[in-house]
């Protein structure tokens, strides 16, 4: 049993003091994820307040089937899409209201020609849609693993590689439209 | 020359690769591949452009607010306190633990013993208790307007007796001994201007 396993035993106990330790070891990457999702803080904290309250009360049914981490995100994720859904963010397979947030034209992206390719990359994945941004931010932030990332998204493991190759994709798709050759990363 | 299937395999890894969370087993197959392939070299460069937006992406994160926690413990800490009002309430005060507990099986009494009074049947026109009379049965329904002696007459005319009726609808049962005067009846009866509605009964 690892450490964060322990606190959650605690917590199911309600061992106040455990469940701020726990706090302490994850809130940073939780936070983070919940705003990869809703790309607003006064959103994400809200999100996170109902997220570590949840996990106080579920503490109990935890079953040590996934890890703590998988099971906090999982948690997060589900409040998360409710909140999408709740405020109409954008939908969650279109990237449409998304692109109006960062819109960059290819006449302005010229103008820009010396931006470094990590800027470019960095618009280019913030057009990305929720659930193919979600899938590379769990990859490249949270370095989670596939079996994870599966965990967390209920999705098989097929379908989350699957959701890789369609995410790169995309993302060659949406550097196109921004004017950026594919031979501009080699 | 590697199968598609297993090009795909290898293909799908190069983001773990990059994050150097492959084991080494996978991470040399996916090295000697990407040797040998111009295609999987290619993917490989374009997922560390990505990994370089990622780590710029990272760098521009907010942080979340310190004071989250204090929100998150306060909840949690009015819910523990209604819960164990609530708590306190019933075990200080078990007189009223019972009484709920009392009307609450007072309720699902009544309630099982009124669906049980229930009636779960069917009525039709031609319903009657009456079992022990030999002969055929003909409900008939005569005229608001029909007299009585002009009720009797006919019940007279096909030698018939009336055996139940009238019910709200105005309906009567009448019985003929003679099975074989049923259609004779049933014709007379129809026939005639005080009956509205003459059909044998089953």
């Amino acid at each position: 049993m690892n450490n964060e396993e322990i606190l959650i035993k605690k917590i199911a106990k309600q061992d106040e003091e455990a469940f701020r330790v726990l706090y302490e070891n994850t809130s940073n990457k939780v936070f983070k994820y919940i705003y990869g999702l809703v790309n607003n803080k006064e959103t994400a904290e809200d999100i996170m307040v109902e997220t570590y309250i949840q996990v106080w009360r579920s503490a109990k049914n935890f079953k040590g089937m996934s890890k703590v981490m998988t099971w906090i995100f999982g948690i997060a994720r589900n409040i998360s899409m409710s909140e999408i859904k709740k405020q109409n963010y954008y939908n969650f397979d279109d990237n449409e209201n998304l692109n109006n947030k960062f819109t960059v034209t290819p006449q302005q992206f010229q103008l820009t020609a010396q931006v470094e390719i990590d800027e470019i990359m960095q618009i280019a994945l913030n057009k990305l849609s929720v659930k193919h941004r979600e899938v590379l931010d769990l990859i490249f932030i949270h370095e989670m693993s596939y079996e994870d990332i599966a965990e967390i998204l209920c999705i098989p493991i097929n379908t989350v590689k699957t959701r890789i190759f369609y995410a790169k994709e995309k993302l060659r798709e949406i550097l196109n439209e921004m004017g950026v050759s594919k031979d501009a990363f080699f | 020359m590697r199968s598609s299937k297993n090009f795909d395999e290898l293909r799908s890894l190069l983001p773990l690769y990059l994050k150097g969370s492959l084991p080494e087993k996978k991470s040399k197959s996916l090295e000697k591949a990407l040797s040998e392939n111009e295609e999987l070299k290619e993917d490989l460069k374009f997922w560390e452009a990505v990994k370089k937006g990622y780590q710029k992406i990272e760098s521009q994160l907010p942080e979340h607010d310190y004071r989250i926690y204090h929100r998150i413990s306060n909840n949690i800490k009015t819910q523990n306190s209604r819960n164990a009002k609530i708590w306190k309430f019933f075990s200080l005060h078990p007189k009223f633990s019972f009484a709920i507990i009392i009307i609450q099986t007072l309720i699902i009494i009544s309630s099982v013993l009124y669906f049980l009074s229930i009636e779960k049947e069917f009525k039709t026109l031609s319903v009657s208790n009456i079992q022990a009379e030999d002969g055929v049965k003909i409900n008939v329904v005569f005229h608001e307007d029909a007299k009585e002696k002009e009720i009797r007459k006919l019940i007279n005319e096909i030698n018939g007796r009336i055996i139940d009726g009238p019910n709200k609808k105005g309906l009567y049962v009448v019985s003929i001994k003679d099975k074989e005067k049923i259609n004779y009846t049933l014709d007379i009866l129809r026939k005639n201007k005080i009956v509205v509605f003459a059909e044998l009964a089953y």
